[in-house]
C-alpha cells in the first residue's frame, strides 16, 4: 500500500519510526504471563533455558543442565507446567452472559469466563515454538505436562486467527503501530525494531539498531557463537560437576535483554488509547477460553495435524471474517489505518458542497421512494466506477458519478424516510465515506450436498505403515542396543491420543463468537 | 563452492554485484573478516545432531529407498564416479562443475532403479505430524537443484539424471527417519536462468586477480553496482552493502515494495520532494509516483493532524 510505502520512506529519511496506528489495537492484559527462551539448536524440544512470569522484576528462570536428557527435561517442563497452572487458574471465574440462539430468535443465559489468560513472546519463532513445546508435552504420558501442553496448544492455535490477543509476539505489536524505514524482513528483530521507534539518546536509529543487533538474540534459537564460546563450557560443567551457577549466570544474562525488551513492547503499546472494537474482539477470546477450559474439565480436548474438509471450511470461513471484521473495525477506531484506503482511493474524504434531500426515484414496484442525493468535493479525482458502494456510519451510499474535484452519490440506505433525513452529513460538513459499512454477517451454513467428495464418501485410504521406532534423541538411546528395545513410548502415546478422524482442533476452529452460535 | 552458495544466487535476482562475487569465486572467509562481517557458522549443537541423524538415516537408507522409489539394494557402495545400473551410492566429495564454477558439496548419495539416477537428500530439521517447515525445505530444494544441474552436466545422458529427489527428515520430536519425495524441476529451470546471466557478467579486472583480500577486495566488490533489496540478509556482503544503501539514502534500503513503488525514483529524499510537492515531476513515470506518493502523504497529514473529517456519522467532525 503507498501508504507504507510513505511512512516507511519518512521513518528511512527522519532516522526514527514513524506511527503506524494512533490507537492500540490488540488487547493488553493487566497480568499478561511472559516467556522467552532458548532452546538447543535444532532441537525445538529440547530446552536449554526458559524465563517466565507475569512480574516485570521477579521472573522464573528455569535452566536444563543436559537439555537432551529426557529426566532432567521433564523435571524443569514441569515446573513451567505448574506456573502455567497457577497462572490460568486466575482465569476461572465466569459471569452469565445473555445471548442470541437457534438463528437470533430466542436467548438463552451461558456462563463466560470473566477475564483470558495472555501470553506474550518477544518474537514470532518464539510464538512457533510456544506451538511446538505444546505438540511436545501432549505426547508424553504424565498429566500434568500433558495439560500444560493442552493448554499451551489452545494459546498457540489463537495464534492464526487475526484479531485474536491471546499470544501476542512484541515485534508483531510494535510492527502493527509504528513503521521503520528498515527491510520488513529486519522487523522481525525485535532489539532492531524497539531501536527505529524509541532510539537512545544522542544515537540515530542506523546505529542503534546495529547496536542492538550485536546482542544476543531474543531466542528460542541462540546465537552459534554464543553456544560455542559460553553455553558449551556452561552446560559441561552443569553436567559434570553438578555446578549449574554459570549455566543459570549465563542463561540470566542472556535472556535478560529479549525479557526487557519484551516489556518495553507493551508499555509502548499501552500508552495508546485502546481502540473500540478490541475489547469486543477479546470477549470472543474469552469465550474461546471458556470453551477451552470446559473441554479441558470434560477431558475432550483434542489437535489434529490436519482439518478434514468440514472443519477446514469452517477454519477457512472464520479465517475470512475474522480478516474482513478485523480490517473494518481497525479502520473505523483510527483515523491512521483509514488513511491507508484513503491513499489507495478505497475511501474519499471532502466537503459536503450541495444537498438534494428531497430526491426520489422510482423502484422496481413502481413506488416512489425517497433517495437523497449529496454531491461532495474531494481534493483528488475519485477513479473509482459509478455504482461503487460507500459509508458514512450507519449511512450507505452508492457513487453515481465523479469529476475531477466532485463525487455525486446517492444515499441508499441509512437515511431513506423523513424521519430519518437528519442523519445526513450536513451541507459544508467535511466527511469520510469509507468502504466499511455495518458489520456483515455471511452465516457459515452449508449447503446440502458439499461440492467436494466428503471424507464418508471417500474409500477409506490404507493406513500408513507405523513407524514405531520413533527414537528420541535422548542421550541414553542413542546407543544402537537401546534403540532396538527402547521404542520411545512418548510418541506412540501421542499418536494415539490424537484422533485422526476426529478433526476438531478445538479454540482453532470451533465457534468462538456468540453471533456465530449455531 | 558448496551447492548452498550457489543456490544463494536464486535469493537475490538481478544483484550484479552477488554474481560478480560467486563468478569470481570470492572467498567469503576473507571477505566477511574485510567488511567486519559478524561470524556466521554453525550451532556446535546443531553440528552434532547433523551428524548423529546422518549416522542413523544412512543406516536405514535401503528400506527408504525401497519404500519410495521402488528401489531394492542392500546398502550404500562407495563411488568414485556417476554410478550406472541400479543400487545405492554415496559418491564423497565429488568435485563437479556447474557452468564455470565448481561444485564441490561433502558426499551425495544417489539411488538408481536402472535408468534414473535420484539424488537423496539427509537434512536434521523436523518433520513435524507430516509437514516440515517451508522456508527450509525451500531451501533444501533449492541446493539440491544445483546438485542436480551438476551432475546433469557431468553426465554423458543428462536425461538420466532425475530431478525427483527423496529428502530424509527426523519424524516428530525424534530421531526415527522419514522420507519424502521432492521435485526440484522447478528451481533447476530458474537455477539456469540464474546462470545464464552469472555467465553474461563481465568480470572486473580487479577480480580477475587470485586471493585478493582486505579493503583491495572490498573496493574492487563495490565497483560492481548492487541490488539492495529484501534477500539481501542472506548474502555475505549484507552488512557492507547495507551501510552503502544508508550513506546513498537509497529508497530499496526500506524494501522491496518501497523501490518497486518508487520505480526511476532512487533516493527517499527525492521521493519525499515529489510526495510534499516540493519538486516538479520530470517525465510520466515520475508524476504518476508524485502522484501515489502524494495521496499517500496527503492522507498522513489528514491522520496526523487532524484536518476535522468525520469518520463516521455518531463522532462528528473531530
Amino acid at each position: 500500500m503507498s501508504l507504507d510505502v510513505y511512512q516507511r520512506l519518512l521513518a528511512l529519511s527522519q532516522g526514527r519510526a514513524v506511527p503506524a496506528a494512533s490507537r492500540a489495537h490488540r488487547h493488553l492484559s493487566p497480568r499478561p504471563w511472559l516467556l522467552t527462551g532458548y532452546h538447543l539448536a535444532g532441537e525445538p524440544s529440547a530446552p536449554v533455558a526458559i524465563r517466565y512470569g507475569s512480574f516485570r522484576d521477579s521472573p522464573k528462570l528455569l535452566t536444563v543442565a543436559e537439555p537432551r536428557d529426557r529426566a532432567l527435561r521433564f523435571a524443569a517442563l514441569g515446573g513451567l507446567a505448574r506456573d502455567l497452572a497457577t497462572y490460568l487458574s486466575r482465569y476461572t471465574v465466569t459471569e452469565p452472559v445473555v445471548r442470541a440462539t437457534g438463528n437470533g430468535r430466542e436467548l438463552d443465559v451461558d456462563q463466560c469466563c470473566v477475564d483470558a489468560p495472555q501470553l506474550v513472546v518477544p518474537n514470532e519463532a518464539t510464538a512457533h515454538w510456544v506451538g511446538l513445546l505444546g505438540q511436545y508435552l501432549r505426547t508424553l504420558d504424565d498429566p500434568v505436562l500433558a495439560a500444560a501442553g493442552a493448554h499451551l496448544g489452545w494459546i498457540a492455535s489463537r495464534r492464526h486467527l487475526p484479531g485474536s490477543s491471546v499470544l501476542l509476539t512484541a515485534t508483531d505489536l510494535l510492527t502493527t503501530h509504528w513503521r521503520t524505514g528498515q527491510l520488513p524482513t529486519e522487523d522481525g528483530h525485535l532489539g532492531r525494531l524497539l531501536a527505529w521507534i524509541e532510539p537512545p539518546a544522542g544515537s540515530d536509529a542506523w546505529q542503534a539498531a546495529r547496536d542492538a543487533e550485536a546482542m544476543p538474540p531474543a531466542g528460542p534459537a541462540s546465537d552459534p557463537s554464543w553456544d560455542q564460546v559460553v553455553l558449551r563450557p556452561a552446560l559441561e560443567r552443569a553436567k559434570e560437576q553438578g555446578d549449574v551457577r554459570r549455566l543459570k549466570l549465563a542463561a540470566a544474562e542472556v535472556l535478560d535483554g529479549a525479557w526487557r525488551d519484551t516489556w518495553a513492547a507493551i508499555d509502548l503499546v499501552r500508552m495508546l488509547p485502546p481502540g473500540e472494537h478490541v475489547a469486543k474482539r477479546w470477549e470472543s477470546d474469552r469465550w474461546s477460553w471458556t470453551r477451552h477450559r470446559e473441554r479441558v474439565l470434560a477431558g475432550t480436548v483434542s489437535f489434529s495435524a490436519r482439518l478434514s474438509d468440514v472443519p477446514a471450511y469452517r477454519f477457512l470461513h472464520e479465517l475470512e471474517t475474522r480478516t474482513a471484521a478485523l480490517e473494518r473495525q481497525m479502520a473505523l477506531d483510527d483515523p491512521l489505518v483509514m488513511a491507508r484506503y484513503l491513499a489507495t482511493g478505497e475511501a474519499v474524504a471532502g466537503v459536503v458542497i450541495k444537498r438534494d434531500p428531497e430526491h426520489t426515484v422510482v423502484n422496481s414496484g413502481g413506488r416512489s421512494v425517497l433517495r437523497p442525493l449529496l454531491w461532495v468535493r474531494t481534493p483528488a479525482a475519485f477513479d473509482r466506477p459509478a455504482g461503487t458502494e460507500l459509508w458514512w456510519g450507519k449511512v450507505g451510499m452508492v457513487v453515481r458519478g465523479s469529476t475531477d474535484d466532485t463525487v455525486e452519490l446517492m444515499v441508499t440506505s441509512g437515511a431513506v424516510t423523513r424521519p430519518k433525513l437528519g442523519l445526513l452529513p450536513d451541507a459544508d460538513a467535511e466527511v469520510v465515506l469509507a468502504p466499511f459499512g455495518p458489520l456483515q454477517y455471511f452465516p457459515d451454513n452449508l449447503p446440502d450436498e458439499l461440492p467436494w467428495p466428503t471424507r464418508s464418501s471417500r474409500p477409506q485410504a490404507a493406513p500408513e505403515p507405523e513407524q514405531d521406532d520413533d527414537l528420541d534423541t535422548d542421550l541414553a538411546a542413542l546407543a544402537p542396543q537401546t534403540v532396538a528395545s527402547s521404542p520411545d513410548p512418548g510418541d506412540t502415546a501421542g499418536a494415539g491420543r490424537v484422533p485422526g478422524h476426529r478433526a476438531a482442533p478445538d479454540g482453532a476452529v470451533a465457534p468462538t463468537e456468540p453471533r456465530g452460535a449455531r | 563452492m558448496d551447492p548452498r552458495r550457489i543456490a544463494g544466487l536464486l535469493d537475490a535476482p538481478g544483484c550484479r554485484r552477488r554474481q560478480v562475487l560467486d563468478a569470481a569465486q570470492v572467498d567469503l572467509g576473507l571477505l566477511a573478516e574485510a567488511i567486519g562481517a559478524p561470524p556466521g557458522g554453525q550451532s556446535p549443537y546443531a553440528r552434532e545432531r547433523d551428524g548423529t541423524f546422518t549416522h542413523l538415516a544412512t543406516a536405514r537408507l535401503p528400506e527408504l529407498v525401497g519404500r519410495h522409489l521402488g528401489i531394492d539394494c542392500d546398502g550404500a557402495v562407495e563411488t568414485s564416479e556417476l554410478p550406472v545400473g541400479a543400487g545405492l551410492w554415496v559418491w564423497r566429495s565429488p568435485k563437479l562443475r556447474l557452468g564455470g564454477l565448481p561444485v564441490t558439496p561433502e558426499q551425495i548419495v544417489l539411488a538408481g532403479d536402472g535408468k534414473l539416477l535420484h539424488p537423496v537428500e539427509i537434512r536434521s530439521y523436523a518433520c513435524l505430524d507430516g509437514h516440515a517447515d517451508p522456508t527450509k525445505v525451500a531451501g533444501t530444494a533449492r541446493e539440491l537443484a544445483v546438485v542436480v544441474a551438476a551432475l546433469r552436466q557431468a553426465a554423458p545422458v543428462p536425461e538420466r539424471v532425475s530431478g525427483r529427489c527423496l529428502l530424509v527428515l527426523p519424524r516428530n520430536f525424534g530421531l526415527a527417519p522419514v522420507g519424502t519425495l521432492l521435485d526440484v524441476a522447478p528451481q533447476v529451470r530458474r537455477l539456469s536462468w540464474s546462470l545464464a546471466q552469472l555467465d553474461a557478467v563481465d568480470l572486473p579486472s580487479a577480480l580477475r586477480l587470485p586471493q585478493l583480500a582486505g579493503d583491495t577486495l572490498v573496493s574492487a566488490l563495490t565497483e560492481v553496482e548492487a541490488r539492495f533489496g529484501d534477500g539481501c540478509p542472506s548474502c555475505p556482503m549484507y552488512t557492507h552493502c547495507r551501510q552503502d544503501a544508508e550513506r546513498s539514502g537509497t529508497v530499496a534500503r526500506a524494501g522491496g515494495a518501497a523501490a518497486n513503488l518508487c520505480g526511476p525514483v532512487g533516493t527517499a529524499v527525492h521521493a519525499l520532494a515529489l510526495a510534499h510537492g516540493e519538486r516538479t515531476p520530470s517525465g510520466e513515470a515520475e508524476q504518476a509516483i508524485s502522484d501515489e506518493l502524494a495521496r499517500a502523504a496527503a492522507a498522513y497529514g489528514w491522520a496526523v493532524g487532524g484536518s476535522g473529517f468525520a469518520v463516521d456519522g455518531k463522532r462528528g467532525a473531530r
